[in-house]
């Protein structure tokens, strides 16, 4: 008896040993979420698997796509008739000095013309694969970007790139995805949507058009390559990507993705963000003017976010212990510093430009209070050059994503769920610290200070409920922060009902306000 | 009298050498940003240093040298751009933005809609791909 007993404990304490090592293993990805996310490797989360987007030369279809490429631009560069073409492809590929090609662009040797359609293929694969992580391409510098332009002109090249992009159109993209998109995780997210609307928009009136407006939002596919030979060239279809256009309220979520993941935490947090988009502090002013939400008129910067009616949450993504969201300063009225719209620098650190910098108009909300007069900066509009659009419909998105998960992957372990939040992020990875303007935080902020805070995300990862490095932005307010600078800190602070101009119909935690402004909030 | 040339010389020579170089020109630069969905790339190109510099979203930012001539087919270029600073707030997700600074004139600045159908967005996109295929 004693040897079954002995027996079955050992048995029953080999997975649960190695379950605690596993977990004390990976602890660290409470505290940095980003780090794993932009590893190395391929990693499958249970419900598919995700890696960082792939350089060119190690991609099958990129692979194939290149030797189409030289195919289709030799068999053009043999033709009789075709001796202007081959001056200007070997102006473009800084080949008319070479050896090689010495008898003349009239009877070009076999040598010659392999080596012409091999250079005249990389610069239609540049074409295809907008810039992917690899290392600065040295050997192309010599060319001038005149000859280049010749080759990108010409009807031949065009051609060529025209089937190119067709066929890496065709091959990305997968039916059954499609229809799982359109017909189970895109519903299943919208639905999630509308009851984070129902949660966090008190005002009956405005709680319904926003929930008509997500209702009405549909699903493109996913080709994002454009409708003109011109646009397919940008839109890469080989890169990680996705849309929500607010012109005819739909999203589309871009093939690109699919050579990177098929990971349903992927799609599931890619979907909920477009679709944010269509309530974020931007794009909550577009539609039908009569059906849509308007910011009061003549109203200053910190009175716009107070009005933004779905949660209360700008002021905290603005701060820097959470995502630091940043704001181009022309829009803000002031053309004035290192970052306005036209005075862009390079090399200017974005977290530079948040709450606690001086630079940062933001930075001023406690001397510029609404009740100061014309010191306040007029509101123009959240539409321009703003991180804030970005950051609201990251959040958005985290406080999506577990709930689906929940739902639909109930069986999930710690481990796969460890993975699956880290997938969310893994074919975006951008491990190069930003320098110029990007509308969207710096990817280790979106996933450090934004996913990884998230209570359920915590939660369900097995992470302590408070998080190291950032805070939570809960719905209901910034929370009060003793001794850590931010909004909380203020006296006075603008979460404080008695100074600010909330939104009409906040979400119910916080006390509902009688609008009493001519210039309502709703039309 | 050779003593005292030489002495006017060694005046002379760093003093010119100074008019000469303190005679520092501005320099023509265009800066272009592109916002497309989920992707954000900005190009700089610099009269000065005789740079383009590339940044994007997912990946390092790259350089290459240029010199005046490609530096002037490019300002060229960017100037025959359709003309227009005003964007409608539909193009907030996908939008292009042509800013040339030049010497002792106000930056002019030209935008295009790529998420909406626009006239311009082709030219603009053109622009781009030349820039992102040159780098």
């Amino acid at each position: 008896m004693k040897v079954i007993l002995r027996f079955t404990l050992a048995i029953i304490s080999v997975p649960v040993l190695f379950s605690i090592s596993s977990w004390a293993d990976t602890a660290k990805v409470c505290d940095d979420l980003f780090k794993f996310s932009c590893a190395p490797g391929s990693f499958d989360d249970g419900t598919g698997a995700a890696q960082r987007p792939m350089d060119g030369q190690f991609n099958p279809l990129m692979e194939s796509l290149n030797k189409k490429a030289k195919a289709l631009l030799r068999a053009e560069l043999e033709k009789p008739d075709a001796s202007y073409f081959r001056k200007i492809v070997l102006s473009g590929t800084g080949l008319a000095a070479a050896p090689q090609c010495d008898t003349g662009v009239d009877a070009p040797t076999a040598d010659c013309l392999d080596r012409m359609s091999e250079g005249a293929a990389e610069l239609q694969m540049r074409f295809l694969k907008t810039p992917a992580p690899r290392p600065s391409q040295e050997e192309i510098t010599h060319r001038k970007i005149k000859d280049i332009y010749y080759l990108l002109e010409s009807d031949q090249f065009n051609t060529i790139k025209k089937s190119l992009l067709e066929e890496a159109g065709k091959s990305n993209q997968s039916d059954q995805l499609n229809k799982k998109i359109e017909n189970e995780i895109f519903p299943k997210v919208r639905t999630l949507l509308i009851s984070q609307i129902s949660r966090l928009v008190a005002d009956p009136e405005i709680q319904k058009k926003l929930i008509d407006k997500v209702r009405a939002i549909t699903f493109k596919g996913q080709d994002c390559s454009g409708d003109s030979i011109e646009k397919k060239t940008i839109a890469s279809v080989l890169v990680a990507n996705a849309f929500y256009n607010p012109g005819n309220n739909s999203f589309k979520y871009c093939a690109g993705f699919n050579a990177s993941s098929t990971s349903e935490f992927t799609m599931a947090f890619v979907i909920a963000h477009e679709l944010a988009h269509s309530i974020d502090p931007c794009g909550i002013t577009t539609g039908p003017s009569d059906f849509s939400f308007a910011y009061r008129a003549n109203i200053s910067v910190v009175q716009a976010h107070d009005q933004y009616p779905v949660g209360n949450i700008l002021n905290c993504l603005r701060q820097k212990n959470s995502v630091a969201a940043i704001a181009a300063l022309s829009n803000l009225g002031y053309g004035v510093g290192s970052y306005g719209t036209t005075n862009a620098q390079f090399g200017v650190d974005p977290r530079g430009m948040s709450m606690s910098d001086t630079t940062n108009p933001y930075a001023a909300y406690g001397a510029q209070r609404p009740n100061n007069g014309p010191s306040q900066p007029p509101f123009k509009s959240f539409c321009d050059k703003d991180q804030i659009t970005e950051a609201f419909s990251d959040w958005m998105a985290m406080e999506i994503t577990p709930e689906y998960i929940e739902k639909n992957h109930p069986t999930l372990t710690t481990q796969q769920l460890r993975l699956g939040y880290s997938n969310m992020f893994r074919p975006l990875c951008s491990a190069y610290e930003q320098q110029g303007y990007d509308d969207h935080p710096p990817t280790e902020l979106r996933t450090n200070a934004i996913a990884l805070v998230q209570p359920k995300i915590r939660a369900q990862m097995g992470c302590s409920a408070s998080p190291a490095n950032y805070i939570y932005c809960p719905p209901e307010g910034p929370p009060k922060l003793e001794g850590r600078g931010g909004f909380g800190d203020m006296p006075d602070s603008p979460t404080s009902p008695t100074t600010t101009t909330p939104a009409k119909g906040r979400i119910p935690a916080r006390k509902k306000e009688t609008d009493t402004s001519p210039t309502g909030a709703t039309p | 009298m050779i003593k005292f040339t030489t002495f006017l010389l060694l005046l002379l020579l760093p003093l010119g050498t100074f008019a000469k170089t303190g005679k520092a020109t501005p320099a023509s630069i265009v800066k272009v940003e592109i916002l497309h969905g989920e992707v954000a790339t900005n190009f700089k190109l610099d009269g000065g240093s005789g740079t383009l510099e590339m940044q994007n979203t997912n990946s390092k930012t790259k350089l290459r040298k240029i010199d005046q001539e490609d530096f002037k087919f490019l300002l060229g270029l960017a100037q025959k751009l359709p003309r227009s600073n005003k964007l409608p707030k539909e193009c907030y997700r996908a939008r292009m933005q042509v800013t040339i600074s030049e010497p002792g004139a106000k930056p002019i600045e030209g935008t295009s809609c790529f998420g909406m159908r626009s006239i311009s967005a082709p030219q603009y996109q053109s622009f781009a791909n030349l820039l992102a295929v040159s780098i």
